[in-house]
């Protein structure tokens, strides 16, 4: 260690002498110590840099601060009473944070396992923001998209309350990338109804990375990526579990989620966590929203070995879903659209049910991965990894005669990737991470569903190369830099109805991809290559209790199968929906800053954001088409500039012992610039503000009271249009209105907990819930059933959780 | 080096899927099966002559929104926004009409006889009829759900109705179904469900 200590104050007096010289041991570590099963704090743990005078004890809160360090790497030995010790290496410059958790098993007290987790950072100099399992406890019940919205920055796009797909900065579905446990979900993302299928019970952390710096995952992620963590697995003698029970009054359900891990001193363990989910009608304030229940049933297990070296591990996890989409918002016509928007309240209100009918979605995901690593001294670590992907997707409308119980949509996605990486961590100052990937898919639409295909077959091959470095320039400078170069192929086999064919003009440039001629529809056989690099490059500044990090990376992100060939009516939106074979890739470049300040009173982080994409594709209204039922919109994929400008705001602060108060807020102004006008479907500003009171001596007392204020969106695109409708025997003109966002809201909720033991081995912590406390009436802007009713009404609801 | 080996193998494994799928079996054409694509109505009166009015559309898929063709005729010069059908000839006035409608989707072979899914399902289905533009015709509906299921329920459902024309004149007769509407209501903009058609007939009344 001294070696290295020495060798890298050679490196920083190499690079930049007068930082050497004005180096004069001033650095701290701030931390704090945690139970690794449930996060609580630990009191009086003792923290003690080796080869140095320096220790200190947790507080009250499990929070220490050490003072006046040298900047180096250090062995610091972590002990608690009644708990072996364990040491571990930290590298410490400036203000270094860390975050320590202890095993604090009550079945053996006497012996504990450190494992180190700084937060770690998944780029150096990107933004991004972790959720620990506290928080996505507390969500147990709800989704993915939920917990992810107590990230400042992260919104989420609605369909209904159980539908909640993320939104990092104004940007959704195929422009996020989400990874579980180390795989990139493969879930038919594209679709604005598609919600991530993932089980957040399953998740011991969930980090956002805003933005596309984060290249090993993928040079695509125009908005970021969403990385969902299994809790790490300690490698000792050991037996734990935990299991949450969460009832709701609002839709009458909840959540049943248990886990139980075992693992031992040889590195071996295995763990298995299963959750199941049911809820019934949800209620607005006024009235019931008739088909809005869900059931969900996720089960994850893992095996593996786990030696410092070499290992090994293999996950398997199942994901089903059944949900129910309001009935009201299933409608046949614009005028029904029309009819909805006026009337302010559903045309079908029946008294609660648990029943589930069309329409709705039926989803089920599997995904298995294998996963090898080995540790090559003075080298780095080598990762090899395949996982296997199965999406299946059913969508389920209101139908007539036999086709009933016959979906409308039923579409099969099946993923093969293989990906590798090795990361050259040797050098204490600079690591580089390299890799590819090879992915295969292919998508199996059902043709007996009656209705044509609204994503049609096709077939897609990956491959994909990234590197990047990050290297310490001085004590407290870091760059960090990456490329990334994507090759896709898809090659796809599309009808095409003749009159559709014509109309969108591919006679002229696409003739030659016909295949079949089926009376009144061509057979085509659209083939696309898609060469796409992706590169990013950044510092970050750490000074005192201040870092800065700034940031650009440039993102190609190809267009997605919707994009290219979606063709047909959307009932919910009533309108047809084409896409457009001329889509190409969209380019982003996104520059970020982010100053932080970390005070034992005060946190602050102000992030800046400027994201301009070229090509941009959108969906806008661009004709009206007649059918049976009526007069329809169509909506077609487009490409504009855009330009996203924006701010997340967070901040602490500890105003007494006790008593917390956070703040955060987020504001994004998004436009096309090509034509000058606002784009659709951006969040509002939106700001949320919480006082926390704990009193650890009172049973670990916690009460929060939650404070939610979504502006108005003032900024929006007019796509209103006029329908022909008859009034007293008459033809009048009405205007559509479904442009204008609904207005400003202001949400309370209140959360109280506290911890009890139980039995004699275990804990059992008690949480009480208010959402909506005033039963507010509201829509949601981004919420896409919002022209049919409001958003849900007051939710009481207990959580219990044992810890064993 | 055993991890080495499992590499290969997992590698190899991969190409031996990628090399199973791509085949050249092109996928089947599917055809819409829920499309209505030929509506009459036949409307029969003791001293008239029997007037049939019929809508069809091939494809059942509408077409653009396209208004060229109209307004050629002088007498045809309204406006609407919805699809049209044919009259085969004028009403009387103040003549009393029998009239039954029916549907078929003719875009699958066999043809598909939609008036019996509908009579199947008469609970969840009804019939509107609208005079349009000073149009002098009421209609009543001579039908209901029990004349077609097992039930005691007496909302009708439109499959046959009651058509009485007043004054001469002209102006469009709008028929719309709507699937699962709240039954009973008072009328079109009582009922709710969704449109499943939504069709309108130029209709002249004379002597």
């Amino acid at each position: 260690m001294k070696l290295m200590f020495s060798l890298f104050l050679f490196v920083s007096l190499l690079v930049n002498p007068e930082v050497v010289l004005s180096q004069n041991c001033t650095a701290t570590l701030q931390g704090e110590v945690v139970d690794f099963h449930d996060g609580t704090p630990l009191v009086n743990a003792v923290v003690q840099i080796l080869d140095t005078q320096k220790a200190t004890a947790t507080d009250i809160d499990g929070k220490f601060t050490i003072t006046g360090i040298c900047p180096g790497s250090y062995e610091v030995e972590i002990s608690h009473e009644s708990c072996t010790t364990r040491i571990m290496n930290i590298r410490i410059s400036g203000n270094t944070k860390q975050r320590i958790t202890l095993e604090h098993h009550l079945e053996e007290l006497k012996e504990v396992v450190v494992e180190g987790n700084r937060d770690h950072p998944i780029t150096n100099s990107g933004t991004e923001q972790v959720l620990h399992q506290e928080v996505i406890e507390k969500f147990s019940s709800a989704s993915l998209g939920d917990a992810l919205k107590e990230i400042s920055g992260v919104s989420s796009l609605n369909t209904g309350s159980s539908i909640v797909k993320p939104v990092i900065q104004g940007l959704h579905s195929s422009r996020i990338i989400t990874m579980n446990n180390g795989v990139r979900l493969q879930d038919q993302e594209w679709g604005m109804e598609h919600a991530p299928n993932l089980d957040l019970n399953a998740a011991g952390s969930l980090t956002v990375v805003k933005g596309a710096a984060a290249l090993q995952y993928g040079g695509d992620a125009i908005g970021g990526v969403i990385i969902a963590d299994p809790q790490k697995i300690p490698v000792k003698d050991t037996l734990y579990g935990k299991t949450l029970l969460s009832g709701a009054t609002n839709g009458r359900g909840g959540a049943l989620m248990s886990s139980l891990t075992k693992s031992y001193k040889s590195g071996w363990y295995w763990s298995a966590q299963g959750t199941l989910k049911r809820f019934g009608d949800f209620k607005a304030p006024d009235y019931s929203l008739t088909n809005t229940g869900y059931s969900q049933q996720a089960f994850t297990t893992s095996f593996g070995l786990n030696k410092f070296t070499y290992g090994f591990d293999f996950y398997y996890s199942f994901y089903r879903n059944e949900i129910g989409i309001l009935r009201s918002s299933h409608i046949g016509s614009q005028e029904d659209l029309l009819n909805a928007i006026n009337s302010r309240q559903p045309n079908v209100t029946e008294p609660f049910s648990y029943d589930i009918n069309a329409p709705k979605q039926e989803v089920t995901h599997h995904l298995a991965k294998l996963r090898f690593f080995r540790r090559f001294e003075k080298l780095g670590k080598w990762n090899v990894q395949y996982d296997f992907q199965q999406n299946n997707r059913q969508e389920y409308d209101i139908r007539r005669g036999n086709l009933k119980g016959v979906p409308a949509m039923d579409m099969e996605l099946t993923t093969h990737t293989v990906t590798s990486d090795f990361q050259f961590d040797a050098h204490s100052d600079r690591k580089i991470n390299t890799g590819i990937m090879l992915r295969y898919q292919t998508n199996l639409p059902d043709p007996e569903t009656g209705v044509r295909r609204l994503i049609p077959d096709y077939d897609r091959y990956d491959i994909g190369a990234f590197a990047s470095v990050s290297q310490y320039l001085t004590d407290a400078l870091v760059l960090d830099a990456g490329l990334r170069y994507d090759f896709s192929h898809l090659d796809a086999k599309k009808f095409y109805q003749k009159s559709r064919w014509e109309q969108q003009g591919y006679d002229g440039d696409f003739r030659d991809i016909i295949i079949e001629d089926y009376g009144d529809q061509w057979l085509t056989n659209p083939v696309f290559d898609f060469h796409s690099v992706s590169a990013t490059a950044g510092l970050k500044y750490e000074s005192g209790f201040n870092e800065i990090h700034f940031n650009y990376a440039m993102a190609n992100r190809a267009p997605n199968p919707a994009e290219l060939f979606s063709d047909g009516l959307h009932h919910s939106a009533a309108a047809i929906e084409l896409g457009d074979l001329r889509i190409d890739q969209e380019t982003s470049h996104k520059f970020s800053l982010s100053f932080s300040r970390d005070t034992q009173k005060l946190h602050l982080t102000l992030v800046p954001y400027a994201n301009f994409i070229n090509d941009f594709i959108l969906l806008e209204p661009t004709g009206g088409e007649l059918t049976i039922r009526g007069a329809f919109p169509v909506w077609q994929y487009k490409q504009v500039n855009a330009r996203f400008l924006g701010v997340d705001f967070d901040a602490t602060y500890h105003i007494a012992d006790n008593w917390v108060f956070t703040h955060k807020f987020a504001y994004v102004h998004a436009r096309d610039v090509t034509r000058d006008r606002p784009l659709i479907d951006i969040p509002p500003a939106n700001t949320s503000n919480r006082i926390t009171f704990t009193k650890p001596e009172w049973r670990n007392l916690q009460l929060t009271l939650r404070s939610d204020y979504f502006f108005k969106q003032n900024e929006f695109p007019d796509n209103n249009f006029d329908l022909r409708v008859v009034e007293n025997g008459e033809y009048v003109n009405r205007e559509v209105d479904i442009s204008t966002p609904p207005g400003a809201y202001h949400l309370l909720g209140l959360d109280a907990s506290a911890g009890f033991p139980f039995l004699k081995k275990s804990e059992l912590t008690v949480g009480l819930s208010v959402n909506n406390i005033f039963n507010t009436n509201y829509r949601d802007y981004l919420n896409r059933l919002r022209f049919f009713s409001d958003d849900l009404g007051r939710n009481f609801q207990l959580q219990i959780k044992i810890n064993y | 080096m055993k991890t080495i080996k499992l590499l290969a193998f997992l590698c190899t494994g991969a190409l031996f899927f990628t090399s199973c799928s791509s085949d050249d079996d092109n996928p089947d054409p599917v055809n819409e099966e829920e499309l209505i694509t030929k509506v009459t109505i036949t409307l029969q009166a003791e001293n008239a002559e029997t007037v049939t009015m019929e809508y069809s559309d091939e494809s059942g898929l509408g077409h653009d929104h396209d208004h060229d063709h109209e307004g050629e005729g002088a007498e045809d010069d309204h406006d609407h926004d919805g699809l049209e059908g044919v009259v085969s000839g004028p009403l009387k006035p103040n003549t009393s009409y029998t009239g039954s409608i029916a549907l078929w989707n003719e875009s699958v072979s066999p043809a598909e006889n939609i008036t019996d899914e509908i009579k199947e399902e008469a609970d969840e289905h009804q019939f509107f009829y609208q005079a349009i533009g000073g149009l002098e015709i009421d209609t009543d509906y001579l039908d209901k759900e029990s004349d077609y299921l097992s039930t005691d329920s007496s909302n009708p459902v439109g499959l046959q109705f009651n058509l009485t024309t007043g004054a001469a004149g002209h102006g469009d007769l709008r028929v719309v179904l709507r699937h699962q509407p709240k039954k009973p209501n008072t009328g079109l903009d009582d009922a709710g469900g969704e449109t499943d058609m939504d069709i309108s007939f130029h209709v002249h009344i004379e002597e």
